[in-house]
């Protein structure tokens, strides 16, 4: 689990220092308060490759490049810089962007992300290459992978090839996409070579009772997670976006272990009375699996839900509000002995 | 409406009929950095004293908390001064560490009337005075006795009389007779309560009253 978390000069932080992290970490704050930052920064700085940096702005609606796999192509040469720029604090690239996490065993993981502007002359070809960013992956103050990264005359990002990530295992939901079917196809296959399917079944049943069955179909030679409703066979997102977000996010718990969920605007989709069956799967498939959850929310009613949860294991629940003060954005803290009480009245937490 | 701050100080009573209270005499001082609250508006619960302890979670749990400069807890004596003023004291001490930053802990004022150093700088202030039994009532019972007829007053008192209530404790026999004074006093809505009172008769309890000027001494100063 992650233990605390440090960012410098990412998105709209200058500097944030956050420790005593939880199993169960809700986020809150105001549009522009930097709730989806401090989620982009885990994932950053867990996956560390520099195809995050496109696939970050991608997922928040940025234009100007086209993501295939691992490949960035972008518009030009200005899009490149224009999306790089973007994960700076203040859009300066003249900072160096550091997130740095540490673990529950002391394990100490930093990304750090810096513009260089250096012109290397390429003899061969007799061209001057300039190498913008430098990509460094760090394991307990050790540089354990070092990247130029730069972007071709196709304007295509290039670096040398990273297959390590900085860890641990994430998976990253945001607020505004559909969450990818081939995810789901591949945890639920995984889950089904072992017999253990119906183990998602029986949470998907808490949430619709009326699902007797679950299995992947490729009637189009595409491939998705089928339920069966009444003896008829219809794909989950079919039957319901929110059936098939919950699905998703029990799918993702159930397969990782000792990892990181996060959860961009949780309650998006889903029926405020599905709220407290989300937060009792959630919860328990995180403890079953040694999970740490990150999940942003702007509904009270949401957090209301998990108001139970806390007032039986507080220890397991924090919350983290972020706030614009002045120019900066800061964060405060709240540990699940206050946060209970409070959702369980009247309070604004949010 | 959820609770949350929106001045820099709080005022935490038992009940509503404290906070109306509050609220007329930060207005009477021209006091403006003060809010008023109760359990009963943090938690959704009724509860007074009872609900100290969660109460103060919940006040840490809102957001801005970090904002907040000073807290005033406001507890009834009833018959036990020491035991009412002990159980604010500690509901204080078991209160959670606002994790921040900066990190907070609500600290514990060592005797009544006495601000500890903040922030949030802390405060107990018992009602009607130091080591007296009684409520809020007891206080507007002498308030009153100087607007409000004689004879009401009289009244007031055979009825406690007649009906036994002499026997009750000094609480809940200051209770019974400013209820009572303010029945005989509002033809217009005998069951007024003490909530509604500053709004509607301000006039049968005046909170400029010297009855009262301890306490407005000690909000000036906090």
């Amino acid at each position: 689990m992650i233990s605390s978390l440090e960012i410098q000069n990412f998105r709209a932080f200058s500097k944030l220092r956050v420790s005593d992290l939880c199993r169960i970490n809700i986020v809150t704050g105001s549009n522009a308060a930097g709730k989806t930052s401090l989620l982009e920064a885990l994932l950053l700085g867990s996956r560390a490759v520099p195809i995050m940096v496109p696939y970050l702005n991608s997922m928040r609606g940025i234009p100007g490049v086209t993501i295939i796999g691992n490949h960035a192509a972008f518009q030009n040469q200005d899009s490149f810089y224009a999306h790089w720029r973007g994960i700076f604090y203040d859009l300066d690239l003249t900072r160096k962007l550091s997130i740095r996490t540490i673990d529950s065993e002391k394990v100490t993981r930093e990304l750090k992300i810096s513009y260089s502007g250096e012109i290397q002359q390429n003899k061969l070809f007799v061209v001057n290459l300039e190498i913008p960013f430098v990509f460094e992956q760090m394991k307990n103050g050790k540089v354990t992978v070092r990247l130029n990264v730069t972007v071709n005359q196709s304007n295509v990002q290039a670096h040398e090839v990273v297959s390590t990530i900085l860890g641990p295992v994430l998976a990253f939901f945001p607020a505004n996409s559909t969450y990818p079917e081939t995810d789901n196809v591949s945890w639920f296959s995984a889950l089904s070579a072992f017999n253990k399917e119906h183990g998602i079944l029986e949470f998907v049943q808490k949430y619709f009772p009326e699902i007797k069955g679950l299995s992947v179909l490729a009637p189009a030679q595409i491939q998705s997670i089928w339920g069966d409703v009444g003896g008829r066979k219809l794909p989950m997102g079919l039957i319901s976006s929110g059936l098939h977000k919950f699905m998703t996010l029990v799918l993702a718990s159930f397969v990782i272990q000792n990892g990181v969920i996060v959860i961009d605007e949780i309650e998006n989709g889903i029926h405020y009375e599905k709220y407290p069956i989300l937060w009792n799967v959630l919860y328990e498939l995180c403890k079953l699996n040694n999970n740490q959850l990150f999940a942003s929310t702007h509904s009270l009613e949401c957090l209301r839900a998990i108001g139970p949860l806390i007032e039986r294991d507080n220890k397991d629940f924090c919350l983290l509000r972020t706030r614009i003060e002045g120019e900066e954005v800061k964060l405060r803290q709240v540990g699940g002995d206050a946060l209970g009480p409070a959702l369980s009245g009247q309070s604004e937490v949010r | 409406m959820p609770f949350e701050f929106n001045q820099r100080n709080l005022i935490l009573c038992e009940g509503s009929h404290d906070r109306a209270f509050f609220r007329a005499l930060l207005s009477h001082l021209g006091l403006t950095k003060f809010q008023t609250t109760s359990p009963d508006e943090v938690l959704g619960a009724r509860g007074g004293n009872t609900q100290w302890g969660r109460t103060l979670a919940a006040i840490i749990g809102t957001r801005k908390f970090e904002t907040l400069d000073g807290l005033i807890i406001v507890v009834d004596n009833d018959d036990n001064p020491k035991q009412a003023v002990l159980s604010a004291q500690r509901a204080i001490i078991t209160s959670p560490v606002f994790a921040g930053p900066p990190k907070r802990k609500i600290r514990r004022p060592q005797r009544t009337m006495f601000s500890t150093k903040g922030p949030p700088k802390v405060a107990i202030v018992p009602m009607p005075a130091v080591g007296q039994p009684g409520a809020l009532e007891s206080l507007c019972i002498q308030a009153a006795q100087t607007v409000v007829p004689a004879t009401v007053i009289g009244c007031a008192d055979q009825f406690i009389r007649c009906n036994g209530i002499d026997q009750w404790t000094t609480s809940k026999q200051a209770k019974v007779k400013m209820r009572a004074i303010i029945a005989a006093s509002h033809k217009r809505n005998p069951e007024m309560t003490l909530s509604k009172l500053w709004e509607q008769r301000p006039d049968l309890v005046p909170v400029a009253d010297p009855v009262f000027a301890d306490i407005a001494a000690f909000l000036r100063a906090f």
